[in-house]
């Protein structure tokens, strides 16, 4: 390719990122559509322009695009998750990875190598996105309704003047998934006393993982026997996540028999 | 202490993945699904619905993701779709709110001029190609995806990645002198 060509693709290639209001705004709605079981408008196809290109992904697509109208996500996210016993995600190698893009000495030790290790480095290769504002993660406590809350179509605002993000608290998101990690391993072992006691012991102003802190807890509750109080938290945390996949789980817990 | 209630370690397993999966995957992906439903075609007016459409997608079926290929390829693939599907249901004219796409991004008014232009150019230029040339050099020369990881992408061989780059690089590159040599005609090539 030309020199003059690569030079004009280095001026425009970022020259179009969104902003972080961008970013926020999209998250906003797309909350607001998981919890309303919004089912997204586009019925992508299984070709693309006319030949049968990306067959690992099409069938899941095509049912997609064939299922239409409006489903329940929540319902039928949770049957698939309840009905895959073995489709866990490494997301703790995902949140490992994106930790070691920003704080490579702390993160380098693996917290869990059998359930979280497969393919962290592929997240090495991206920068990382700015973070949510604190006030408005995905998983944090929604206060409004979803139909309250329809998601936004507004039109993409102006870039903001470069603000500086504020760093995602990469020692925060490690030690909250080294506690869920241990909550875990506590109630398989089915010591929830001690799993009880560490989610006492957190103290946290991080939300990303409220509603698994809260799910643990309920679990934790149902295994010590303490239904009445596993039910109340269970209305709570219905109420504060909707949208959170946890909810299949809480929902299926003694909280709800 | 012994419980009367027998807890499903599955449940509890349950516990902690997928939910942080598509904060995660959203906080990850956001920025680079935006700019290439933007660069595939997507209207500035329909980026939102587009990337929202796009992690919906991802929310649906994150369950589904195997691992087999890197999470952002499996994200792009999501995308691609959703911007042909824009695409093909757009109306034509979408250059409508480019300068709002690109305020403030550059430091002084005749640098931001230029970059508007460059801007207003790329996508003239890009919607030249036919839709399959695009994809393929969007996503290699403006989200530097190799070779490989692109035919990941879009389930097609290596060869005819790098058959369809060579064609869109061409294309693109005499779409760009022709450009120059309008604005400039007394400027030699």
């Amino acid at each position: 390719m030309r020199r003059e060509t690569e030079a004009f693709l280095d001026l425009v290639r970022d020259a179009e990122d969104p902003t972080r209001a961008d970013e926020a705004r999209v998250q906003r709605a797309l909350r607001a559509a998981i919890a309303a079981g919004v089912a997204p408008s586009v019925e992508p196809s299984l070709e693309i322009d006319g030949s049968p290109e990306g067959t690992y992904f099409g069938d899941a697509l095509a049912r997609l695009g064939l299922s239409g109208a409006k489903l329940n996500l929540l319902a039928v996210c949770a049957a698939a998750s309840l009905a895959t016993g073995d489709t866990t995600l490494p997301i703790g190698a995902h949140v490992l990875g994106e930790m070691r893009t920003t704080t490579p000495a702390v993160a380098a030790a693996p917290l869990d190598p059998g359930a979280a290790e497969p393919s962290a480095p592929e997240f090495d290769a991206e920068p990382v996105a700015p973070p949510f504002e604190p006030e408005a993660p995905m998983l944090a406590p929604s206060t409004s309704t979803p139909s309250t809350q329809p998601p936004g179509r507004a039109k993409p605002r102006a870039r903001a003047a470069a603000a500086p993000a504020a760093p995602v608290a990469a020692s925060s998101l490690r030690a909250e998934l080294e506690l869920l990690q241990r909550v875990q391993a506590a109630l398989k072992r089915g010591e929830a006393s001690t799993a009880l006691r560490a989610l006492d012991a957190h103290r946290t102003t991080d939300t990303t993982l409220l509603a698994e802190r809260r799910a643990a807890r309920i679990l934790a509750l149902c295994q010590l026997g303490q239904i009445d109080d596993a039910r109340r938290a269970a209305a709570d945390f219905v109420k504060q996540h909707p949208e959170s996949l946890q909810r299949a789980a809480v929902e299926g817990s003694c909280a709800n028999r | 202490m012994a419980s009367s209630i027998v807890y499903p370690a599955e449940a509890v397993a349950e516990v902690l993945p997928r939910p942080l999966a598509l904060d995660g995957v959203y906080r990850e992906h956001f920025k680079s699904v935006w700019r290439l439903l933007r660069r595939l075609g997507v209207a500035v007016a329909q980026l939102d619905d587009a990337s929202q459409d796009v992690f919906l997608i991802v929310h649906r079926k994150l369950a589904d993701f195997d691992g087999r290929a890197p999470l952002r390829s499996w994200v792009f693939a999501i995308a691609v779709r959703v911007a042909s599907d824009y695409r093909r249901r757009a109306v034509r004219g979408r250059t409508e709110q480019l300068d709002d796409a690109i305020a403030d991004t550059a430091p002084n008014p005749a640098r931001l001029r230029e970059l508007r232009e460059s801007v207003e150019q790329l996508h003239e230029m890009l919607g030249e190609l036919d839709d399959k040339k695009r994809t393929v050099f969007v996503l290699s020369e403006l989200e530097q995806l190799s070779a490989p990881e692109i035919a990941s992408v879009l389930g097609v061989n290596l060869n005819t990645v790098y058959s369809r780059l060579r064609g869109a690089k061409k294309s693109f590159d005499a779409a760009l002198s022709r450009r120059r040599a309008a604005r400039s005609p007394g400027v030699g090539r």
